[in-house]
């Protein structure tokens, strides 16, 4: 049985997730909107409960890949000329990290 | 028919409130309800902040449920050591042979932990642990893996019996410890793979594989689990006993009790199923911790049989902020809370803006815009109503020395800090604060540190170490800083600030820069950051030691908190990368209740 469920869910804020819940499901949000979160009965509740929409693994990480793409060329396009790296790190942060869903 | 004060030797007590004492059979009537209540105690798990280590199981565990070691485990051989102080873990010294399989006794501060597996050869290594570090002692007669132990024996007199001697051989021999060494004592009734044991060396309870008592010298035959299964985790005594989780085969949660005769189930389960974890601790405050989920895993678990519920502590979502921002300042309380400047675009520092928000604890609302314009990686201290801002990127200086105060509704310029920076830290309130590092003209990271007592800066003294994008909570007069840049994958550095000077404190137990955190400095928490990408890590500091806290729901970097929030009701929000993120958590230190229920007649 796979340990996980990957989806999509809307963060509406106060209560969106609660204490009770990460009591009860592992529960880790990721950019694109994606949640990924414990295969059992509550998580699966939980997903359903907040309109979430099922995704697979490969799909769910297909929209973070996306996001975090999208995001590392908004910051490759963003240059002052005569900027060095680390400079160009503390104006604008760190270049995006590849990030691989658990 | 017997009255109750017939039985109990006392009336019942009318009160217009619930009983406040821990005193379980008690009974009163509530003349606010009208009814009659009593305090039930129950036996329940409850979720605690996972281990640092994921992935390991096999490790050997030993200590109390406040005060406890893990050490060692697979895959293939581990030497790490952590201890649990009862909320969280911290890392320890290695042992000194790497290995899994092995099996622990005594305490936090004398331990010992004997045989096990230097994969894939049995190891007789003997360890002892003094709260510091291991020290090698004389080996057990018999390497072999998985034995049993007597896990609530102390580290001078204890025993482990059976387990695997080769792949082909499996022992039904015992040996006693006795602080110095092992001699070999009476067999076990049958020779058991995976031996699974509690209690003492002079009364000891081998359960799983194999059922027998044991009085130091001989085992007898005694009941077996009611559910047969191995590899679970044992705390408690020969004549109150707990024993959970394990193989039957297939994983599970089953918990069940042991009174001295014979083994019952216990309604409380693990919430998690695993096999080969750590059992320490009472039959009445027990610790479950790591063990294979398939997979491995680091999650941590107590048990408790009390008149008290215990709930964990744990981070829920909050509020939207109106719009998503990061390296923004914050400041308040997880009820009154301020968030002001940062970015709002992509890439992060892309779109500066002057905004400030005030949260009332469900709802974050419009405040008064910043007076000197937009300021991206800038700081922020105080409360919602006296706050401070100072330092960061605006329109006058990408290096600037600003310094604002915050009324509830509207800033003001101050008297401006004596160095121009960005991306400082800063704890304290409004008339009170440390601004400390940062990056400075030309482009260096700074080690100067400033004290604002509510009309100007006075130069402080000097970190130790020059960074920035550090995370920081305290006060003027005692506070700290952990986790920077450089380098870009952060730092685990701690230096502590007594009021008058910066000293190394104990490192993290993983590098980090940008973080969040609040609280006080010897009751802390920080959250998130960048090592080198977000994380959803938190950590509690008490002083001197860091340790583990349960994670946040996003991985979440260059976020503010409202530094004023106790540690047990922290606030994270903003931060994040492409787009920035609006999300607030909230955090919900670990509570305890008594369990009142009412009487009824059904």
């Amino acid at each position: 049985m796979a340990l996980f469920i990957y989806g999509t869910a809307t963060n509406t804020g106060k209560g969106f997730f609660t204490a009770e819940d990460r009591r009860a499901f592992f529960l880790r949000g990721f950019p694109a909107n994606v949640w990924v979160v414990g295969n059992n009965e509550k998580g699966a509740l939980w997903l359903a409960e907040k309109n979430g929409v099922e995704k697979t693994k490969s799909e769910a990480q297909a929209l973070v890949t996306a996001e975090v793409d999208a995001a590392k060329a908004a910051w490759d396009a963003n240059n002052v000329d005569g900027e060095t790296a680390e400079q160009k790190q503390t104006r604008i942060g760190p270049r995006p990290t590849d990030i691989t869903l658990p | 028919m017997a009255d109750y004060k017939e039985i109990k030797g006392k009336t019942i007590q009318t009160t217009s409130s619930d009983v406040s004492d821990d005193a379980a059979g008690q009974v009163w009537y509530n003349s606010t309800s009208g009814t009659f209540k009593s305090v039930v105690a129950g036996a329940a798990w409850s979720s605690s902040a996972p281990l640092i280590n994921a992935y390991r199981a096999r490790e050997g565990g030993f200590g109390t449920q406040t005060a406890a070691v893990v050490s060692g485990g697979y895959p293939p051989n581990v030497a790490v050591t952590e201890e649990y102080n009862g909320s969280g873990w911290s890392a320890g010294n290695n042992m000194n042979t790497a290995r899994q399989g092995g099996r622990g006794s005594g305490t936090q501060t004398a331990g010992v932990y004997a045989a096990g597996r230097v994969f894939p050869t049995p190891s007789n290594a003997t360890e002892e642990y003094d709260g510091t570090s291991w020290t090698s002692v004389n080996p057990t007669n018999t390497a072999r893996l998985v034995p049993g132990v007597t896990g609530s024996g102390p580290q001078t007199a204890t025993a482990i019996f059976g387990g695997e001697v080769n792949p082909s051989t499996v022992t039904n021999e015992t040996e006693n410890y006795d602080g110095t060494s092992w001699t070999v004592s009476g067999n076990l009734p049958s020779p058991a793979y995976v031996a699974d044991g509690l209690g003492t060396q002079t009364a000891g309870l081998a359960m799983g594989n194999v059922a027998a008592e044991y009085d130091g010298s001989t085992w007898t035959a005694a009941n077996n689990l009611t559910t047969f299964r191995s590899g679970g985790g044992a705390a408690g005594i020969q004549t109150s006993g707990l024993y959970f989780g394990g193989n039957i085969p297939g994983f599970t949660t089953a918990t069940e009790n042991y009174d001295g005769t014979s083994w019952s189930n216990s309604p409380a389960t693990l919430g998690t199923a695993r096999n080969a974890l750590s059992g320490m601790g009472t039959s009445s405050a027990a610790l479950a911790a790591a063990g294979d989920q398939p997979g491995g895993n680091n999650l941590t678990e107590e048990y408790n049989f009390s008149a008290s519920v215990i709930t964990a502590a744990a981070w829920a979502s909050g509020g939207n902020l109106v719009t998503g921002v990061n390296s923004g300042g914050g400041a308040g309380t997880q009820t009154a809370a301020l968030s002001f400047g940062g970015s709002t675009g992509s890439p992060s520092g892309g779109s500066k803006t002057d905004a400030t928000n005030e949260y009332d604890g469900s709802t974050w609302t419009s405040g008064g815009n910043l007076a000197g314009g937009a300021s991206y990686a800038t700081t922020g201290s105080g409360t919602q109503t006296a706050g401070l801002h100072f330092n960061g990127s605006d329109p006058g200086s990408i290096f600037s020395d600003t310094t604002e105060e915050y009324n509830g509704s509207a800033w003001t310029s101050v008297n401006p800090m004596n160095t121009g920076r960005q991306y400082a830290t800063g704890f304290g309130i409004q008339t009170a604060s440390i601004g400390a590092g940062g990056y400075e003209p030309p482009s260096n990271p700074s080690n100067k540190s400033e004290e604002y007592d509510g009309t100007s800066w006075a130069t402080g003294p000097l970190l130790n170490v020059s960074a920035f994008s550090r995370c920081g909570v305290g006060t003027v007069s005692a506070g700290f800083v952990v986790g920077q840049r450089p380098p870009n994958s952060g730092s685990a550095a701690t230096e502590d600030w007594n009021g008058t000077a910066w000293t190394a404190g104990n490192n993290l137990f993983y590098t980090v820069r940008s973080a969040a955190g609040s609280g006080i400095q010897t009751n802390a928490i920080i959250a998130g950051g960048l090592n080198p990408g977000a994380i959803a890590n938190t950590a509690r500091y008490d002083g001197t030691n860091w340790s583990t806290a349960p994670s946040l729901g996003e991985a979440r970097a260059t976020s503010a908190a409202g530094g004023q929030a106790p540690s047990t009701a922290s606030i994270v929000f903003g931060g994040g990368a492409s787009p920035p993120f609006n999300s607030t958590e909230e955090f919900t230190g670990e509570t305890s209740a008594l369990n009142v229920k009412t009487l009824t007649t059904s």
